[in-house]
């Protein structure tokens, strides 16, 4: 199933894709009512709306089964009922405003650096876990598909990573990493951008290979690159969150990183040095796993694909992101560089 | 506390000598630091979560709650977004780094670096106390905070010897992102001890006034 969360006439929705074609979720329960059969359709003893896509990953086993009962209703009345039913509840791609799938997860970690590509021709040693860092999840922070990111006057360049999104769906601590798998409960993507421009404020004139020589470097090295991921709108989460019986294998799909439709990078989950069960259970031995909780698994390429300094973008310009099986993430444009900026 | 749905937390380090003490990081010259999940703050009057074993760090300082958000917040208008200020306590344990040398072939220093912000992002290993307004933080400035561990008193710097004031740090961070009401950046340890594993009870003296905290 996939599931995502937009907002309609200043309200958060969930609406659920099926067959490709977006649904609304409370408008396909109210259509239950116009249902002309002796036993109508039941989904759940309370109405759905309100309900967030975290509510439904909190009730663990019987959210699932309201959704997969709502999915079936509606492939019910597309085949064999009255898909007339269903007029209220179809929404356009490119008409709504599309939400994170979970608007404000409680943590957004991510890996920085997991496949071999990116330890390349570099000196250090590829990680035995997951090494990465945590961004503010607020409503400033993520955008949801289609949504516009700026890219800010000050930032000369920027790097954007299409990166799995794995979404944790029950509450857990110190789980071991046979268990782990049992805790997602599906996956999103995140396209995560950052900007090198922070360097300098970083080094200064200094060389970047100090880092992994003096702790104090490593550290301003290491904040000003999870500064220029805090920066607004700088991870954009979505479409829709994917539930995990639909990837029975999220270490073979293909890895897309667009610009404007044009191929910049691709990749495969293959190269994933630091899998999901080691990461899901090394991070439960730190905090308390909870439903909505949004870990992403790095960069499949190198490391991402980057603006330079010297190219301008347009208002029709877009990043696009895909993961085989999960789905496409695009995000357009806003180029606020002035020109003859580098 | 009035914390927002768009609420965030950072602790910063490099500000005060104590950071040299608990992690080798001397003073860095713009506001540096690192995003924390809110679970890694105690719930207002539950202890602090200690480990089963290995060494632990208790540390003090001061933290900033942002009142009225924003995003590009001039220098000489920050200090209006300030609601207050809090005192910080955490227990820190760097024994990851000893779970890390079970699996890596060498301890580097980015490992090093990686286990000082996951021992922050610890659950319950951080708290906050009451919070005080700006003008008796204007006061307190320069009187030394003291962290109380069982009978044992250490005095740390004053939040004058800071790295950055308040102003700083907003003008500062708004520059990438907008800050929301209830936002807390901890300017960073002012004192820091290392602590037997049995303390049960951690006080911190500063802005005129103690805050205590369970250990368990």
């Amino acid at each position: 199933m996939k599931i995502l969360t937009y907002r309609e006439s200043g309200q958060e929705k969930l609406a659920m894709v099926v067959d490709g074609l977006i649904y609304d979720l409370e408008s396909v329960c109210q259509s239950v009512q116009e249902v002309k059969v002796i036993t109508p359709p039941h989904f759940f003893d309370r109405a759905i709306a309100g309900f967030r896509l975290v509510d439904l990953m909190a009730m663990d086993e019987s959210g699932l089964r309201i959704l997969r009962r709502v999915e079936n209703y509606i492939r019910w009345v597309k085949t064999s009922g009255d898909p007339f039913l269903l007029r209220r509840a179809l929404r356009q791609e490119e008409h709504i405003e599309w939400l994170p799938p979970i608007p404000t997860p409680p943590v957004l970690f991510g890996i920085g650096g997991n496949s071999p590509l990116f330890f390349r021709n570099k000196s250090y040693q590829i990680p035995a876990y997951p090494r990465g860092f945590i961004r503010p999840t607020n409503s400033h922070a993520l955008l949801g598909h289609r949504s516009r990111v700026t890219i800010p006057t000050q930032y000369s360049t920027m790097r954007a990573s299409a990166e799995l999104g794995v979404v944790i769906g029950r509450a857990g601590r110190n789980i071991a990493p046979a268990n782990a798998m049992d805790y997602v409960w599906g996956y999103t993507l995140v396209n995560d951008m950052c900007s090198d421009a922070w360097k300098v404020v970083a080094l200064g004139d200094k060389d970047e290979s100090l880092m992994h020589k003096d702790l104090t470097i490593f550290t301003q090295r290491a904040a000003t690159s999870y500064f220029s991921r805090s920066t607004d709108g700088f991870a954009a989460v979505g479409p829709y969150v994917v539930t995990k019986e639909e990837v029975p294998d999220p270490y073979n799909l293909m890895v897309w990183n667009r610009l404007s439709g044009l191929p910049r990078e691709r990749g495969l989950t293959q190269a994933m040095v630091n899998g999901i069960d080691r990461t899901v259970s090394f991070l439960s031995r730190i905090f308390t796993l909870q439903p909505g909780m949004i870990f992403h698994m790095g960069t499949m390429g190198i490391d991402g694909y980057t603006i330079e300094a010297d190219m301008r973008l347009g208002c029709n310009d877009y990043f696009e992101i895909e993961y085989e099986g999960i789905g496409v993430l695009r995000n357009y444009i806003n180029d606020l560089r002035p020109k003859g900026c580098s | 506390m009035s914390h927002s749905i768009d609420s965030q937390y950072w602790v910063l380090v490099g500000t005060a000598q104590a950071s040299t003490d608990v992690w080798g990081i001397r003073r860095i010259s713009f506001p540096c630091g690192y995003s924390m999940p809110a679970a890694a703050y105690a719930k207002l009057g539950s202890p602090l979560q200690r480990p089963s074993d290995g060494e632990v760090w208790a540390i003090g300082g001061i933290a900033l709650e942002i009142g009225t958000g924003g995003k590009d917040i001039s220098i000489d208008k920050a200090a209006s977004h300030v609601a207050g200020y809090r005192p910080w306590i955490s227990l820190f344990y760097p024994n990851l780094l000893d779970e890390l040398q079970k699996i890596q072939h060498t301890i580097t220093v980015w490992d090093q670096g990686v286990s000082m912000f996951y021992g922050l992002w610890r659950e319950a290993c951080q708290t906050l106390g009451p919070k005080v307004s700006a003008d008796i933080m204007k006061e307190r400035l320069g009187d030394p905070v003291q962290l109380s561990v069982g009978t044992e008193t250490i005095r740390g710097e004053a939040p004058k010897a800071y790295e950055h004031d308040a102003a700083t740090i907003i003008h500062f961070m708004s520059q990438f992102m907008t800050l929301s009401a209830g936002d807390i950046y901890v300017i960073g340890p002012l004192v820091a001890q290392r602590i037997p594993l049995k303390v049960n009870r951690l006080t911190l003296s500063s802005l005129g006034s103690s805050y205590s905290v369970e250990v368990e």
